[in-house]
């Protein structure tokens, strides 16, 4: 099962993605989270709820994308939601494949490690000590996931739990599973 | 137009004759002989230590001083291209003041980096 994500994603990521620099990307991102910075005088929780609202708003309609380019259906756990946010979701968008991991024993609760995050190349948080408590730069991160994910009917908790970028030895997102929004059966349709 | 100074003595002579040595160097960019469509040109040689200069589009000066004999003037080319490309990694954190010199010469990891890259080239020669 695992083989065939992994082929199905190399297979967009190289196939039906177009490219565009990464540095330009990561400079983009970098401006709007410094202009963020600026704009509420360094009150880094303001900047990280932005940072997630925005990313809510991306999510939304990525997921559209998403479901588009990979013809995906439905999935039948949360155990597969996290393989495919992972391994297709992760890598046709960053190129990137985070590790799922922490699973809790519900299975309700797992976490994404990402060894590496096109998001912060070349950033190093100001070094007044607040940044490096407080901000969580790559937070729009939490708000496509919440966003995506909602879309597909799972209200989903997400939030950074760790960042190389305050020092910490991984950069790990936790997802909390809260509930699964049942779908409406139209009027009329009995 | 300040120079930023990283230099491995810490003794006050080393750093008034390195403070000297880059003053020079920078009056040097403003020379007419100096071509800076030819990468990197030697400036002058003062107390045994021949000093080289790379200017780039937007005005960034890099200047190296060695104490090699030999005229190493294209062998360093490498040298500057590798320390402009720390300052360019410096300049994309999106943190970083352009403007500010003093946190430009702080930044450790800069430092380290071309530290480094100095170590590289006395390990070659």
């Amino acid at each position: 099962m695992s083989k065939t994500i992994k082929a199905t994603a190399d297979d967009i990521w190289k196939n039906k993605v177009e490219k565009i620099n990464s540095e330009l990307f990561t400079l983009t991102y970098g401006s709007v989270v410094a202009q963020l910075c600026r704009d509420f005088h360094n009150d880094y929780v303001q900047v990280n709820a932005q940072l997630e609202r925005m990313g809510f708003n991306i999510g939304i309609r990525l997921i559209e994308d998403f479901l588009a380019r990979t013809g995906l259906g439905r999935c039948q756990s949360f155990k597969e939601t996290a393989e495919v946010v992972s391994k297709i979701g992760f890598k046709i968008f960053l190129n990137v494949v985070p590790l799922v991991t922490n699973w809790s024993g519900d299975g309700k609760q797992f976490s994404l490690v990402l060894e590496e995050n096109p998001l912060a190349e070349f950033v190093e948080l100001p070094q007044d000590d607040k940044a490096s408590r407080a901000l969580w730069y790559s937070n729009v991160l939490v708000g496509v996931l919440k966003g995506a994910l909602q879309m597909v009917q799972l209200e989903v908790d997400v939030a950074f739990v760790k960042d190389v970028l305050r020092g910490d030895d991984a950069t790990e997102i936790r997802l909390k599973l809260i509930k699964v929004l049942r779908d409406e059966v139209p009027a009329g349709e009995d | 137009d300040s120079p930023s100074d990283l230099t491995q003595d810490s003794p006050a002579n080393g750093l008034l004759k390195y403070n000297f040595l880059s003053h020079m160097a920078l009056d040097s960019f403003l020379l007419p002989f100096y071509d800076s469509q030819k990468g990197s040109s030697l400036f002058f040689i003062q107390d045994s230590i021949a000093v080289y200069g790379y200017e780039t589009n937007t005005g960034l000066k890099i200047v190296v001083g060695t104490s090699t004999r030999d005229s190493v003037g294209e062998a360093l080319r490498p040298v500057f291209q590798q320390i402009h490309k720390v300052y360019i990694r410096l300049m994309c954190n999106p943190f970083q003041s352009i403007t500010d010199e003093q946190t430009l010469s702080d930044n450790k990891r800069m430092q380290s980096s071309i530290m480094g890259i100095v170590d590289t080239w006395n390990n070659a020669q």
